[in-house]
């Protein structure tokens, strides 16, 4: 008998195996997000664009159903996600711009909020001309409004390896903001229930419950850092570290999930926690899960992408999402830009940070579920429903706008390692395009005279028609200088050595350092092209790593610059 | 120095030139080299032989040149030895005299210090005059083949 029985591995619509589907899923957002890369949008909308198409709105190979058994996924993305943000934040990025971030999380939710609650309330009561349906819904709206996904957001900005101040504040922002929301949702709720006549929870009880809701997942997130700090000991391989850490972001989600608690924001607490407990220790832990959450990412967005419904689409609810839209982008916009200016933050940060903060996802499809199980069915329908379909646009509207900000603030690949920055340059941007030559012609004092200007260890021999052919290194012509007699007899193209490895100006740099470490050369000369042996360059690994170690420090300087 | 000569030397690879050319006595020792045993290609020899030429002429004054390369399919260096009666006028000697005792000098292309010192050795040795004027008066190749081997 299958020992498997007992646990759902079919999907209950399709029948196709769970692991099948969730591969498939893998596989079909990466090609998703390999196409839109080409046409230079950011990835995270591919991951989704390929949901729309294999899910509810396209093809249905995945159902609603299907997601909701796949749900631990979708929280296991939320807490890593959450844990990796939560290490962003030290606490002296909070001394030195708590203010700032916290005037802009206030600025650009309650922007949000009090743009899209009178229009829409505006607009329904013109429709409805019942008042206090059109305020209920209307103020749940606006306070789910103010709600930003941290996930799609980050994503961009990993993918774009921004750095600097509008990346730090952005951050800051995503990851705050949920709490901003749940606020705002309690306080709507409550003004709705009043509005509609329903016998309310009391106010006290509903401060009591987001209190708790907030402070529970502070409290487990702390808890949580204190547990992988005294661990941390025990834990010096990577082996143990990744799976160990894993393990404690699963127990924090897991813990959130039975205690009713915000994902998120419990595993960033986690994350905060850590990065501010062993912040140096820490770092290969961040970088570990980092590396080791791609795949659940891409899931969680084929998800986000899948679940979308858009049968429903009545006239009023498409007026309501565009209104939503509209109001709610432009209240990020001039929020955010009171909340910098007020707070006094660059003007980087004033311009650009309402661009970034588009995206919607988990948290507000979340309050809509719960708002809908809150109120009757017709306002529930039209809450959803305004709230699905508008994350659905901005989710592929969202991260465009994040990369057009991150680039018009200059953020873009100031966050590069080495190994990503050789990965952006061809042989071309980093060869000497001049290098000293010898002819292979010249007299042994020609040579020395090449030498003695210049520091390279090793020159290209070219002939009288440029063509290249040869090399001479130090240890040619030391064998040279320690023999006598020789002077008139011996020319560069005697004492030169052949070319074995040549490469070309647009060859990946990358492949140019592979090449010189597989010969055990420091050197390689370029050619114009692979048929041509006319000299293009030259490049010296001593020189590739003095260019690669300057251009980093300069944009990490640019970043800091800022910061 | 007449050691690393004795080491690469052939006898059977020292002859008396028919050449009254440049060109024909480049040939002869070309061939000569080719008939033993390091040379696998004769037309890499031939070509890398006048390519050094044309870059600048091997005749280094006193009657002496020492047409040298490196090519592939050299194993091991070798040497050839021509001894011209009537000297070689058109070689593009540096002090414009004819060319008399000509050494012509294949090393493989990675064999460099190898090449460096028994180019040495060979200029050393042919730039004492008593050496030279022994080889002029040689009557035939054994005696040019023992004074510069030392043997």
């Amino acid at each position: 008998m299958n020992i498997l029985c007992g646990i759902n591995l079919i999907s209950p619509e399709t029948n196709l195996n769970l692991m099948l589907l969730v591969g498939i899923c893998i596989l079909a957002g990466t090609v998703g997000a390999r196409i839109f890369q080409r046409l230079k949008i950011p990835q995270v909308v591919g991951y989704i664009v390929i949901g729309l198409i294999i899910g509810e709105a396209g093809l249905k190979v995945i159902s609603a159903k299907t997601i909701e058994v796949l749900r631990p996924f979708t929280y296991f993305a939320l807490g890593i996600i959450g844990f990796i943000i939560g290490g962003e934040l030290k606490t002296d990025l909070f001394r030195r711009f708590g203010k700032q971030f916290f005037a802009m999380v206030i600025g650009e939710g309650l922007g949000a909020f009090l743009i899209v609650t009178p229009l829409t309330a505006l607009f329904m009561w013109l429709a409805t001309h019942n008042f206090a349906l059109s305020i209920a819904i209307s103020i749940v709206i606006g306070a789910i409004s103010s709600a930003t996904d941290p996930a799609s957001t980050i994503q961009v900005l990993w993918e774009y390896k921004t750095r600097g101040l509008l990346t730090t504040a952005v951050m800051a922002i995503v990851a705050l903001d949920d709490a901003l929301a749940l606020t705002l949702y309690a306080f709507a709720t409550n003004i709705a229930d009043l509005f509609i006549g329903k016998t309310s929870i009391s106010i006290s009880h509903s401060v009591f419950q987001f209190s708790y809701e907030l402070l529970g997942a502070a409290a487990l997130g702390i808890i949580f850092g204190y547990i992988l700090k005294k661990s941390f000991r025990y834990l010096n391989e990577h082996d143990k570290m990744l799976p160990f850490s894993i393990g404690l972001i699963l127990v924090t989600i897991g813990l959130s999930s039975v205690l009713d608690l915000d994902i998120i924001l419990s595993s960033m607490f986690f994350g905060i926690t850590t990065v501010n407990l062993i912040p140096k220790r820490s770092e290969e832990t961040f970088e570990l899960v980092k590396k080791f959450a791609p795949p659940i990412y891409v899931l969680f967005f084929v998800f986000v992408g899948a679940r979308l419904q858009l049968s429903h689409l009545s006239f009023m609810i498409i007026i309501i999402a565009v209104i939503y839209l509209i109001g709610r982008s432009f209240g990020k916009i001039i929020g955010a830009y009171v909340g910098a200016k007020f707070s006094g933050a660059s003007d980087n940060v004033k311009k650009y940070s309402g661009l970034c903060l588009f995206t919607q996802g988990g948290v507000a499809v979340g309050l809509s579920i719960m708002a809908s199980r809150k109120f009757s069915p017709e306002i529930a329908d039209i809450i959803i429903t305004v709230v699905t379909t508008t994350t659905l646009v901005v989710q592929l509207v969202g991260p465009s706008f994040v990369k057009y900000a991150v680039k018009k603030a200059g953020e873009i690949g100031l966050n590069l390692t080495e190994e990503e920055l050789i990965a952006t340059y061809k042989v071309k941007d980093v060869m000497d395009v001049t290098p000293p030559v010898i002819r292979t012609n010249a007299v042994l004092g020609d040579i020395l005279k090449t030498f003695s200007k210049s520091d390279y260890f090793a020159y290209p021999v070219i002939d009288s028609e440029n063509m290249l052919a040869g090399f001479i290194t130090f240890q040619e012509v030391k064998h040279v200088l320690t023999t006598t007699g020789l002077d008139a007899l011996l020319l560069a193209h005697d004492i030169m050595n052949p070319i074995r490895d040549i490469t070309t100006p647009e060859t990946p740099l990358k492949e140019a350092l592979e090449q010189m470490k597989q010969t055990n050369t420091n050197f390689i000369c370029a050619v114009e092209n692979a048929q041509s042996r006319k000299l293009a360059g030259f490049l010296d690994s001593n020189k590739v790593n003095m260019k690669l170690a300057e251009e980093l420090i300069s944009r990490r300087k640019k970043a800091e610059g800022i910061i | 120095m007449k050691k690393d000569i004795s080491l690469y030397l052939d006898s059977k690879n020292v002859l008396f030139l028919k050449a009254a050319t440049k060109k024909e006595a480049l040939s002869e020792l070309i061939d000569a080299l080719a008939r033993s045993s390091g040379i696998a290609d004769k037309n890499e020899l031939e070509e890398g032989i006048w390519q050094r030429e044309k870059l600048m002429s091997t005749g280094i004054g006193l009657g002496i040149a020492v047409p040298h390369v490196r090519i592939k399919s050299v194993k091991d260096p070798v040497l050839a030895v021509g001894l011209s009666s009537e000297g070689i006028k058109d070689y593009e000697s540096l002090d414009n005299n004819p060319v008399r005792i000509i050494i012509m000098i294949a090393a493989g292309e990675k064999q460099h210090a190898m090449y460096i010192s028994l180019l040495s050795a060979v200029t050393s040795v042919l730039k004492e005059a008593s050496v030279r004027d022994k080889i002029l008066a040689s009557a035939s190749p054994e005696e040019i083949y023992s004074t510069l081997t030392g043997s």
